[in-house]
């Protein structure tokens, strides 16, 4: 079992992907499939910038068992008020600034549960949490 | 390929020397970087206006070995050295992204 957190800042897009990049190095040090590792840092990625541009600020939490991979995403809020909504491709809330650094194309929650074999969103005013799971011995996403 | 066979006088090294012997298999083109989580493959070159260091923190992520900044957009020194320390090549270009990739396509380099 191994299990990390960290600590994400909100709109500082230079420390951005920094838990993702630290995910990735922890998993190149085991001997999981190629193609698992990219699908993890992929959704990894996308949930790190979500809090960084969206949120007060939050943390990431890491854990990996024999079975399968957790990956926690919590912030301080304000949530997401359309769930459906921030689900739909294209759609974004994101700033000008965002856009100036290659985000807020309306494709990181899409491109999870894309990736993911379990996503689950959960969202008030006082935050947001979203939980990825990824399964080692081949999930139901698999194909993906 | 290597990145060596695609130099010419249109780019620019910004990496160190030994980023010229990384090797790639195609391009991407775009600057939404979720798009390239979405369809970019590992070892492929990111063609790109995109000139930060969440380029570089993304091409790490997805195993790109390549980054071409198109139009000569600024890149930072600290989007060198991030790039130098994972082992990614960063090349400019004054080529627009749409240029880029005819000029690889017609030197059959894709």
């Amino acid at each position: 079992m191994v299990a990390k957190e960290y600590q994400i800042i909100a709109k500082n897009y230079e420390l951005a992907g920094r838990a993702s990049s630290d995910i990735k190095k922890t998993l190149k040090n085991t001997n999981i499939d190629r193609n698992l590792m990219k699908r993890v840092c992929s959704a990894s990625y996308e949930a790190e910038i979500n809090v960084v541009i969206h949120s007060f600020g939050g943390f990431a939490t890491f854990q990996m068992d024999e079975t399968k991979i957790i990956l926690n995403f919590i912030d301080d809020g304000p949530g997401i008020k359309d769930i459906e909504l921030a689900m739909t491709e294209g759609y974004s809330t994101a700033t000008e600034l965002d856009h100036s650094n290659g985000f807020g194309a309306g494709m990181g929650l899409p491109n999870i549960k894309r990736i993911a074999d379990v996503m689950d969103l959960r969202s008030d005013h006082y935050g947001t949490h979203l939980k990825i799971i990824f399964y080692l011995g081949g999930g139901f996403n698999e194909g993906q | 390929m290597k990145v060596s066979d695609l130099i010419s006088s249109d780019y620019e090294l910004l990496t160190n020397l030994e980023t010229l012997s990384n090797t790639f298999e195609g391009v991407y083109q775009t600057d939404l970087l979720s798009a390239a989580i979405k369809s970019a493959k590992p070892n492929q070159g990111l063609i790109t206006l995109i000139s930060h260091v969440n380029t570089v923190a993304l091409a790490m992520m997805i195993d790109l070995s390549l980054i071409i900044v198109a139009e000569h957009r600024k890149v930072t020194q600290e989007m060198i050295d991030k790039a130098n320390e994972e082992g990614i090549c960063i090349l400019s270009s004054h080529l627009k992204s749409y240029e880029i990739v005819i000029d690889l396509h017609k030197r059959g380099l894709i």
